[in-house]
Protein backbone atom coordinates (compact mmCIF):
# COMPACT_ATOMS: atom_id res chain seq x y z
CA UNK A 1 0.00 0.00 0.00
CA UNK A 2 1.31 3.43 -0.91
CA UNK A 3 1.10 5.78 2.06
CA UNK A 4 0.01 9.30 1.16
CA UNK A 5 1.52 11.93 3.46
CA UNK A 6 0.86 15.67 3.43
CA UNK A 7 3.35 18.22 4.80
CA UNK A 8 1.90 21.62 5.59
CA UNK A 9 4.37 24.32 6.63
CA UNK A 10 4.80 27.89 5.44
CA UNK A 11 8.62 27.60 5.45
CA UNK A 12 10.08 25.86 2.43
CA UNK A 13 13.24 24.68 4.26
CA UNK A 14 11.11 23.11 7.02
CA UNK A 15 9.06 21.24 4.42
CA UNK A 16 12.25 20.00 2.73
CA UNK A 17 13.81 18.95 6.04
CA UNK A 18 10.75 16.96 7.08
CA UNK A 19 10.42 15.41 3.62
CA UNK A 20 14.03 14.20 3.84
CA UNK A 21 13.34 12.48 7.16
CA UNK A 22 10.16 10.86 5.85
CA UNK A 23 12.01 9.62 2.77
CA UNK A 24 14.78 8.15 4.93
CA UNK A 25 12.08 6.34 6.94
CA UNK A 26 10.45 5.08 3.76
CA UNK A 27 13.78 3.70 2.46
CA UNK A 28 14.60 2.03 5.77
CA UNK A 29 11.19 0.33 5.94
CA UNK A 30 10.95 -0.28 2.19
CA UNK A 31 7.59 1.48 2.28
CA UNK A 32 6.21 3.23 -0.80
CA UNK A 33 5.10 6.76 0.02
CA UNK A 34 3.69 9.73 -1.83
CA UNK A 35 4.45 13.18 -0.44
CA UNK A 36 2.24 16.21 -1.01
CA UNK A 37 3.37 19.70 -0.01
CA UNK A 38 1.25 22.62 1.16
CA UNK A 39 2.51 26.06 2.12
CA UNK A 40 -0.64 27.15 3.97
CA UNK A 41 -3.57 25.76 5.89
CA UNK A 42 -6.01 27.02 3.26
CA UNK A 43 -4.22 25.04 0.53
CA UNK A 44 -4.42 21.87 2.62
CA UNK A 45 -8.11 22.39 3.41
CA UNK A 46 -8.78 22.94 -0.31
CA UNK A 47 -7.24 19.55 -1.00
CA UNK A 48 -9.51 17.98 1.65
CA UNK A 49 -12.53 19.68 0.11
CA UNK A 50 -11.55 18.22 -3.26
CA UNK A 51 -11.78 14.80 -1.51
CA UNK A 52 -8.05 14.17 -1.72
CA UNK A 53 -7.22 11.49 0.87
CA UNK A 54 -4.15 11.43 3.07
CA UNK A 55 -3.10 8.77 5.52
CA UNK A 56 -1.00 11.19 7.58
CA UNK A 57 -0.75 14.99 7.76
CA UNK A 58 2.28 16.76 9.25
CA UNK A 59 1.06 20.17 10.32
CA UNK A 60 2.90 23.28 11.49
CA UNK A 61 0.93 25.44 13.93
CA UNK A 62 2.19 28.98 13.44
CA UNK A 63 1.28 29.84 9.85
CA UNK A 64 -0.08 33.10 8.42
CA UNK A 65 -3.91 33.43 8.20
CA UNK A 66 -5.13 29.99 9.25
CA UNK A 67 -3.22 28.32 12.12
CA UNK A 68 -2.43 24.62 12.05
CA UNK A 69 -4.69 24.08 15.05
CA UNK A 70 -7.61 25.68 13.20
CA UNK A 71 -6.89 23.49 10.16
CA UNK A 72 -6.88 20.40 12.39
CA UNK A 73 -10.22 21.44 13.94
CA UNK A 74 -11.76 21.84 10.48
CA UNK A 75 -10.44 18.45 9.40
CA UNK A 76 -12.01 16.83 12.46
CA UNK A 77 -15.24 18.82 12.09
CA UNK A 78 -15.63 17.19 8.68
CA UNK A 79 -15.40 13.81 10.52
CA UNK A 80 -12.15 13.03 8.77
CA UNK A 81 -9.98 10.77 10.91
CA UNK A 82 -6.71 11.24 9.01
CA UNK A 83 -3.73 10.95 11.38
CA UNK A 84 -2.49 14.41 12.33
CA UNK A 85 1.06 15.00 13.55
CA UNK A 86 1.90 18.51 14.69
CA UNK A 87 5.43 19.61 13.78
CA UNK A 88 5.93 22.98 15.41
CA UNK A 89 7.99 25.28 17.62
CA UNK A 90 4.91 26.06 19.75
CA UNK A 91 4.78 24.59 23.23
CA UNK A 92 1.40 26.14 23.97
CA UNK A 93 -0.95 23.82 22.11
CA UNK A 94 -0.38 20.48 23.81
CA UNK A 95 -3.79 20.41 25.45
CA UNK A 96 -5.56 21.55 22.27
CA UNK A 97 -3.76 18.85 20.30
CA UNK A 98 -5.64 16.21 22.29
CA UNK A 99 -8.96 17.87 21.46
CA UNK A 100 -8.27 17.25 17.77
CA UNK A 101 -6.97 13.75 18.54
CA UNK A 102 -3.51 14.33 17.16
CA UNK A 103 -1.32 11.24 16.78
CA UNK A 104 1.86 13.02 17.83
CA UNK A 105 3.32 16.41 18.64
CA UNK A 106 6.88 17.02 17.43
CA UNK A 107 8.76 20.03 18.76
CA UNK A 108 11.17 21.66 16.33
CA UNK A 109 14.02 21.01 15.91
CA UNK A 110 13.18 17.30 15.90
CA UNK A 111 15.32 14.30 15.03
CA UNK A 112 14.94 11.49 12.53
CA UNK A 113 14.16 9.19 15.45
CA UNK A 114 11.16 11.35 16.50
CA UNK A 115 9.72 11.35 12.98
CA UNK A 116 10.23 7.59 12.64
CA UNK A 117 8.47 6.90 15.94
CA UNK A 118 5.55 9.12 14.95
CA UNK A 119 5.24 7.35 11.59
CA UNK A 120 5.48 3.90 13.21
CA UNK A 121 2.57 4.79 15.48
CA UNK A 122 0.45 6.27 12.70
CA UNK A 123 0.96 3.28 10.44
CA UNK A 124 0.06 0.86 13.24
CA UNK A 125 -3.16 2.80 13.81
CA UNK A 126 -4.43 3.51 10.32
CA UNK A 127 -8.01 4.76 10.71
CA UNK A 128 -10.96 2.76 9.40
CA UNK A 129 -11.76 5.30 6.73
CA UNK A 130 -8.44 4.79 4.94
CA UNK A 131 -7.85 1.08 5.60
CA UNK A 132 -7.78 -1.16 2.53
CA UNK A 133 -8.62 -4.76 1.70
CA UNK A 134 -6.04 -6.49 -0.44
CA UNK A 135 -7.61 -8.82 -3.01
CA UNK A 136 -6.60 -10.60 -6.19
CA UNK A 137 -9.19 -10.16 -8.88
CA UNK A 138 -9.18 -10.19 -12.67
CA UNK A 139 -5.49 -11.13 -12.77
CA UNK A 140 -4.30 -8.27 -10.66
CA UNK A 141 -3.72 -7.39 -7.03
CA UNK A 142 -6.01 -4.60 -5.86
CA UNK A 143 -6.26 -2.42 -2.79
CA UNK A 144 -9.91 -1.69 -2.02
CA UNK A 145 -10.55 1.05 0.55
CA UNK A 146 -12.93 -0.45 3.14
CA UNK A 147 -14.97 2.75 2.95
CA UNK A 148 -15.91 1.96 -0.69
CA UNK A 149 -17.16 -1.59 0.00
CA UNK A 150 -20.95 -1.70 0.33
CA UNK A 151 -21.41 -5.42 0.89
CA UNK A 152 -20.00 -8.80 -0.02
CA UNK A 153 -22.02 -11.87 -0.96
CA UNK A 154 -21.24 -15.50 -1.64
CA UNK A 155 -21.05 -16.37 -5.35
CA UNK A 156 -20.65 -20.14 -5.75
CA UNK A 157 -17.25 -20.95 -4.25
CA UNK A 158 -16.20 -17.35 -4.66
CA UNK A 159 -17.28 -14.00 -3.25
CA UNK A 160 -18.58 -10.88 -4.92
CA UNK A 161 -17.41 -7.55 -3.53
CA UNK A 162 -19.89 -4.79 -4.28
CA UNK A 163 -18.11 -1.45 -4.13
CA UNK A 164 -19.38 2.02 -4.91
CA UNK A 165 -17.81 1.75 -8.38
CA UNK A 166 -17.97 -1.88 -9.47
CA UNK A 167 -18.48 -5.52 -8.54
CA UNK A 168 -15.36 -7.67 -8.13
CA UNK A 169 -15.36 -11.46 -8.01
CA UNK A 170 -12.62 -12.95 -5.84
CA UNK A 171 -11.58 -16.54 -5.13
CA UNK A 172 -11.88 -16.17 -1.38
CA UNK A 173 -14.53 -17.37 1.03
CA UNK A 174 -16.66 -14.95 3.01
CA UNK A 175 -15.21 -16.14 6.35
CA UNK A 176 -11.71 -15.40 5.10
CA UNK A 177 -12.68 -11.94 3.86
CA UNK A 178 -14.44 -11.19 7.15
CA UNK A 179 -11.23 -11.98 9.06
CA UNK A 180 -9.17 -9.74 6.75
CA UNK A 181 -11.61 -6.87 7.04
CA UNK A 182 -12.08 -7.09 10.83
CA UNK A 183 -13.83 -3.77 11.09
CA UNK A 184 -16.51 -2.63 13.54
CA UNK A 185 -18.35 -1.09 10.56
CA UNK A 186 -18.96 -4.49 8.96
CA UNK A 187 -21.71 -6.88 10.02
CA UNK A 188 -22.12 -10.53 9.14
CA UNK A 189 -25.88 -10.46 8.97
CA UNK A 190 -26.28 -13.77 7.14
CA UNK A 191 -24.19 -16.82 6.26
CA UNK A 192 -23.88 -15.45 2.72
CA UNK A 193 -23.67 -11.70 3.34
CA UNK A 194 -21.24 -9.31 4.97
CA UNK A 195 -22.31 -5.69 4.84
CA UNK A 196 -20.86 -2.28 5.56
CA UNK A 197 -23.32 -0.64 7.97
CA UNK A 198 -22.37 2.80 6.66
CA UNK A 199 -24.36 1.92 3.53
CA UNK A 200 -27.51 0.70 5.28
CA UNK A 201 -30.47 2.91 4.52
CA UNK A 202 -33.01 1.26 6.81
CA UNK A 203 -34.11 -1.88 8.57
CA UNK A 204 -37.10 -3.45 6.82
CA UNK A 205 -38.52 -6.39 8.75
CA UNK A 206 -35.96 -9.14 8.43
CA UNK A 207 -33.73 -7.38 5.95
CA UNK A 208 -31.46 -4.39 5.51
CA UNK A 209 -32.26 -1.91 2.74
CA UNK A 210 -28.95 -0.68 1.34
CA UNK A 211 -28.43 2.80 -0.07
CA UNK A 212 -28.35 1.38 -3.63
CA UNK A 213 -31.77 -0.22 -3.05
CA UNK A 214 -30.57 -3.80 -2.57
CA UNK A 215 -32.36 -5.81 0.11
CA UNK A 216 -30.00 -7.95 2.21
CA UNK A 217 -31.56 -10.68 4.37
CA UNK A 218 -30.90 -11.13 8.07
CA UNK A 219 -30.25 -14.66 9.28
CA UNK A 220 -33.64 -15.84 10.66
CA UNK A 221 -32.04 -17.58 13.65
CA UNK A 222 -30.19 -14.40 14.71
CA UNK A 223 -32.67 -11.65 13.89
CA UNK A 224 -32.82 -10.08 17.35
CA UNK A 225 -29.07 -10.25 17.92
CA UNK A 226 -28.23 -8.73 14.53
CA UNK A 227 -30.84 -5.98 14.82
CA UNK A 228 -29.45 -5.10 18.25
CA UNK A 229 -25.90 -5.11 16.90
CA UNK A 230 -26.96 -2.69 14.17
CA UNK A 231 -28.87 -0.45 16.57
CA UNK A 232 -25.87 -0.36 18.91
CA UNK A 233 -23.57 0.53 16.02
CA UNK A 234 -25.81 3.46 15.00
CA UNK A 235 -25.85 4.77 18.59
CA UNK A 236 -22.08 4.42 18.96
CA UNK A 237 -21.54 6.20 15.64
CA UNK A 238 -23.87 9.02 16.70
CA UNK A 239 -22.07 9.38 20.06
CA UNK A 240 -18.69 9.48 18.36
CA UNK A 241 -19.81 12.20 15.97
CA UNK A 242 -21.38 14.40 18.65
CA UNK B 1 -15.82 -10.95 27.37
CA UNK B 2 -13.99 -9.43 30.35
CA UNK B 3 -15.51 -6.32 31.90
CA UNK B 4 -13.74 -2.99 31.58
CA UNK B 5 -12.55 -1.38 34.83
CA UNK B 6 -12.07 2.30 35.54
CA UNK B 7 -8.73 2.77 37.29
CA UNK B 8 -7.37 5.91 38.94
CA UNK B 9 -3.64 6.11 39.61
CA UNK B 10 -3.21 9.33 41.53
CA UNK B 11 -1.16 10.11 44.65
CA UNK B 12 -2.81 13.42 45.53
CA UNK B 13 -5.69 12.23 47.75
CA UNK B 14 -7.83 15.33 47.24
CA UNK B 15 -7.59 15.15 43.46
CA UNK B 16 -8.12 11.39 43.57
CA UNK B 17 -11.34 11.60 45.56
CA UNK B 18 -12.53 14.39 43.27
CA UNK B 19 -11.99 12.23 40.19
CA UNK B 20 -13.59 9.27 41.99
CA UNK B 21 -16.65 11.41 42.67
CA UNK B 22 -16.85 12.59 39.04
CA UNK B 23 -16.50 9.08 37.63
CA UNK B 24 -19.14 7.74 40.02
CA UNK B 25 -21.49 10.51 38.90
CA UNK B 26 -20.69 9.78 35.25
CA UNK B 27 -21.62 6.10 35.75
CA UNK B 28 -24.92 7.17 37.32
CA UNK B 29 -25.69 9.60 34.50
CA UNK B 30 -24.92 7.15 31.74
CA UNK B 31 -26.29 4.13 33.64
CA UNK B 32 -22.99 2.39 33.04
CA UNK B 33 -21.95 0.56 36.22
CA UNK B 34 -18.30 -0.46 36.13
CA UNK B 35 -15.71 -1.43 38.71
CA UNK B 36 -13.90 1.72 39.89
CA UNK B 37 -10.47 1.14 41.40
CA UNK B 38 -8.34 3.80 43.10
CA UNK B 39 -5.35 1.85 44.33
CA UNK B 40 -4.52 -0.51 41.50
CA UNK B 41 -2.07 -3.34 41.79
CA UNK B 42 0.62 -3.18 39.12
CA UNK B 43 0.88 -4.18 36.32
CA UNK B 44 -2.54 -2.92 35.30
CA UNK B 45 -4.37 -5.49 33.21
CA UNK B 46 -6.65 -4.56 30.31
CA UNK B 47 -9.51 -4.11 29.54
CA UNK B 48 -9.13 -0.87 31.42
CA UNK B 49 -9.76 2.86 31.22
CA UNK B 50 -6.83 4.28 33.15
CA UNK B 51 -6.49 7.80 34.57
CA UNK B 52 -2.82 8.43 35.35
CA UNK B 53 -1.47 11.41 37.22
CA UNK B 54 1.77 12.62 35.59
CA UNK B 55 2.45 14.85 38.60
CA UNK B 56 2.90 11.80 40.83
CA UNK B 57 6.36 11.33 39.31
CA UNK B 58 5.83 7.84 37.91
CA UNK B 59 5.44 7.07 34.24
CA UNK B 60 2.28 5.46 32.87
CA UNK B 61 2.45 1.90 31.53
CA UNK B 62 2.91 1.21 27.85
CA UNK B 63 0.03 -0.90 26.62
CA UNK B 64 0.13 -3.11 23.53
CA UNK B 65 -1.28 -1.40 20.41
CA UNK B 66 -4.84 -2.71 20.59
CA UNK B 67 -8.24 -1.45 21.60
CA UNK B 68 -8.46 -3.12 25.01
CA UNK B 69 -7.42 -0.05 26.97
CA UNK B 70 -7.61 3.71 27.10
CA UNK B 71 -5.10 5.91 28.88
CA UNK B 72 -5.90 9.42 30.07
CA UNK B 73 -3.05 11.40 31.59
CA UNK B 74 -3.66 14.19 34.09
CA UNK B 75 -1.42 17.08 35.14
CA UNK B 76 -1.67 20.59 36.50
CA UNK B 77 0.64 22.05 33.85
CA UNK B 78 -0.75 22.00 30.31
CA UNK B 79 2.75 21.64 28.83
CA UNK B 80 2.88 18.12 30.28
CA UNK B 81 0.48 17.20 27.48
CA UNK B 82 3.24 17.45 24.85
CA UNK B 83 5.68 15.34 26.86
CA UNK B 84 3.06 12.60 27.35
CA UNK B 85 2.90 11.78 23.62
CA UNK B 86 5.46 8.92 23.83
CA UNK B 87 2.83 7.03 25.87
CA UNK B 88 0.15 7.77 23.29
CA UNK B 89 -2.63 8.60 25.73
CA UNK B 90 -6.18 8.89 24.47
CA UNK B 91 -6.54 12.22 26.20
CA UNK B 92 -5.06 14.81 28.53
CA UNK B 93 -6.96 16.18 31.52
CA UNK B 94 -5.71 19.38 33.11
CA UNK B 95 -6.21 19.59 36.87
CA UNK B 96 -8.51 20.47 38.54
CA UNK B 97 -10.50 17.89 36.61
CA UNK B 98 -14.16 18.61 35.91
CA UNK B 99 -17.12 16.57 34.59
CA UNK B 100 -16.93 18.12 31.09
CA UNK B 101 -13.35 16.92 30.68
CA UNK B 102 -14.23 13.41 31.87
CA UNK B 103 -17.27 13.23 29.58
CA UNK B 104 -15.25 14.33 26.56
CA UNK B 105 -12.48 11.89 27.45
CA UNK B 106 -14.79 8.91 27.84
CA UNK B 107 -16.41 9.66 24.49
CA UNK B 108 -13.06 8.76 22.94
CA UNK B 109 -13.23 5.19 24.13
CA UNK B 110 -16.92 4.35 23.72
CA UNK B 111 -16.39 0.72 22.61
CA UNK B 112 -14.68 0.03 25.95
CA UNK B 113 -17.72 0.94 28.07
CA UNK B 114 -20.57 0.40 25.64
CA UNK B 115 -21.30 -3.10 26.90
CA UNK B 116 -21.55 -1.83 30.47
CA UNK B 117 -24.58 0.34 29.64
CA UNK B 118 -27.82 -0.70 31.29
CA UNK B 119 -30.63 -1.07 28.81
CA UNK B 120 -34.37 -0.92 28.49
CA UNK B 121 -35.63 -4.16 27.02
CA UNK B 122 -38.67 -3.71 24.82
CA UNK B 123 -40.66 -5.83 22.43
CA UNK B 124 -41.23 -3.90 19.25
CA UNK B 125 -42.43 -5.34 15.95
CA UNK B 126 -42.13 -8.87 17.41
CA UNK B 127 -38.41 -8.31 17.98
CA UNK B 128 -36.88 -7.93 21.43
CA UNK B 129 -34.68 -4.84 21.39
CA UNK B 130 -32.42 -3.39 24.06
CA UNK B 131 -32.02 0.37 24.01
CA UNK B 132 -29.38 1.92 26.30
CA UNK B 133 -31.17 4.04 28.94
CA UNK B 134 -28.95 7.01 28.12
CA UNK B 135 -30.22 6.95 24.53
CA UNK B 136 -33.90 7.02 25.47
CA UNK B 137 -34.99 10.66 25.26
CA UNK B 138 -38.66 10.30 26.29
CA UNK B 139 -41.46 7.77 26.52
CA UNK B 140 -44.91 8.73 25.38
CA UNK B 141 -48.00 6.90 26.48
CA UNK B 142 -50.51 6.14 23.71
CA UNK B 143 -53.84 4.33 23.55
CA UNK B 144 -52.24 1.08 22.47
CA UNK B 145 -49.13 1.23 24.62
CA UNK B 146 -46.11 3.51 24.32
CA UNK B 147 -43.75 5.16 21.92
CA UNK B 148 -40.18 4.91 23.12
CA UNK B 149 -38.28 7.79 21.55
CA UNK B 150 -34.53 7.35 21.37
CA UNK B 151 -31.92 9.71 19.97
CA UNK B 152 -32.07 7.93 16.60
CA UNK B 153 -35.38 6.16 16.24
CA UNK B 154 -38.77 5.57 17.78
CA UNK B 155 -40.03 2.16 18.88
CA UNK B 156 -43.69 1.35 19.21
CA UNK B 157 -44.40 -1.02 22.10
CA UNK B 158 -47.59 -2.52 23.52
CA UNK B 159 -46.57 -2.19 27.15
CA UNK B 160 -48.34 0.52 29.21
CA UNK B 161 -46.38 3.57 30.39
CA UNK B 162 -46.54 2.74 34.11
CA UNK B 163 -45.02 -0.66 33.44
CA UNK B 164 -42.13 0.75 31.40
CA UNK B 165 -41.65 3.53 33.95
CA UNK B 166 -41.13 1.00 36.73
CA UNK B 167 -38.09 -0.34 34.86
CA UNK B 168 -36.41 3.04 34.40
CA UNK B 169 -33.66 4.38 36.69
CA UNK B 170 -35.39 7.11 38.75
CA UNK B 171 -32.28 9.28 38.99
CA UNK B 172 -32.41 10.21 35.30
CA UNK B 173 -36.06 9.66 34.34
CA UNK B 174 -38.99 11.68 35.56
CA UNK B 175 -42.72 11.70 34.77
CA UNK B 176 -43.46 15.23 33.55
CA UNK B 177 -47.14 14.76 32.74
CA UNK B 178 -49.77 12.03 32.58
CA UNK B 179 -48.47 10.54 29.34
CA UNK B 180 -44.81 11.55 29.22
CA UNK B 181 -41.66 10.36 30.97
CA UNK B 182 -38.50 12.26 30.03
CA UNK B 183 -34.82 11.58 30.39
CA UNK B 184 -33.31 14.48 32.35
CA UNK B 185 -30.09 13.92 30.44
CA UNK B 186 -31.80 15.15 27.27
CA UNK B 187 -33.46 18.24 28.73
CA UNK B 188 -31.83 21.31 27.24
CA UNK B 189 -33.94 23.87 29.04
CA UNK B 190 -36.60 23.74 31.70
CA UNK B 191 -39.19 26.48 32.25
CA UNK B 192 -42.12 26.56 34.68
CA UNK B 193 -44.40 25.39 31.87
CA UNK B 194 -42.34 23.08 29.66
CA UNK B 195 -39.29 20.90 29.22
CA UNK B 196 -37.34 21.55 26.02
CA UNK B 197 -35.44 18.50 24.82
CA UNK B 198 -32.18 18.39 22.86
CA UNK B 199 -34.03 17.15 19.74
CA UNK B 200 -36.24 20.27 19.74
CA UNK B 201 -39.33 18.68 21.31
CA UNK B 202 -41.27 20.75 23.83
CA UNK B 203 -43.12 18.78 26.48
CA UNK B 204 -45.59 20.70 28.67
CA UNK B 205 -45.28 19.97 32.39
CA UNK B 206 -48.36 18.60 34.13
CA UNK B 207 -49.75 20.72 36.99
CA UNK B 208 -49.22 17.98 39.54
CA UNK B 209 -45.75 17.08 38.28
CA UNK B 210 -44.16 20.55 38.01
CA UNK B 211 -42.53 20.60 41.43
CA UNK B 212 -41.33 17.01 41.19
CA UNK B 213 -39.76 17.70 37.79
CA UNK B 214 -37.97 20.79 39.07
CA UNK B 215 -36.69 18.94 42.12
CA UNK B 216 -35.47 16.00 40.02
CA UNK B 217 -33.81 18.38 37.57
CA UNK B 218 -31.97 20.24 40.34
CA UNK B 219 -30.70 16.93 41.73
CA UNK B 220 -29.68 15.88 38.25
CA UNK B 221 -27.75 19.15 37.69
CA UNK B 222 -25.90 18.65 40.97
CA UNK B 223 -25.02 15.12 39.92
CA UNK B 224 -23.94 16.36 36.49
CA UNK B 225 -21.65 18.93 38.10
CA UNK B 226 -20.16 16.30 40.40
CA UNK B 227 -21.55 18.02 43.51
CA UNK B 228 -23.95 15.35 44.67
CA UNK B 229 -22.64 12.88 47.24
CA UNK B 230 -23.49 9.38 46.02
Amino acid sequence: MEVVIAICDDLVEERANLARMIQTYSQERDLPIQLCFFSSGEELLDAFHRSQQFHIVFLDIYMPNCSGMEVARQIRAAHDDTAIVFATTSQDHGRDSFDVQASDYLLKPFRQEDVSQALDWCLEHIPESVRCLSVYSEWEQRELPLSTIQYIDVYGHRSRIHTTQSVLVVRRGLDDLEVSIQSPDFLRCHRSFLLNMNYVDSLEGNAFRMSDGTLIPISPSQTAQIRNQFIDWTYIKAWQQK
Amino acid sequence: MEKTRLVIHMHDTEERSRLFQILSAWMELYCAPMELVTEPSLPIQPPVILFWDLDSGTLPPRFPPDSSHALFVCAADHQAAIHSYPFHPNGFLQKPICMDQVEAALKRCIPLWWNALERLEILSGRVRTQVPFCNVTQIEGTRKGCLVHSSLQTFSVREPLYSLESRLPPRIFVRCQRSFVVNLFHIQKLSRQSAFLSDGTEIPLGRCQKDAVWEAYQQFRLLREGQLQL
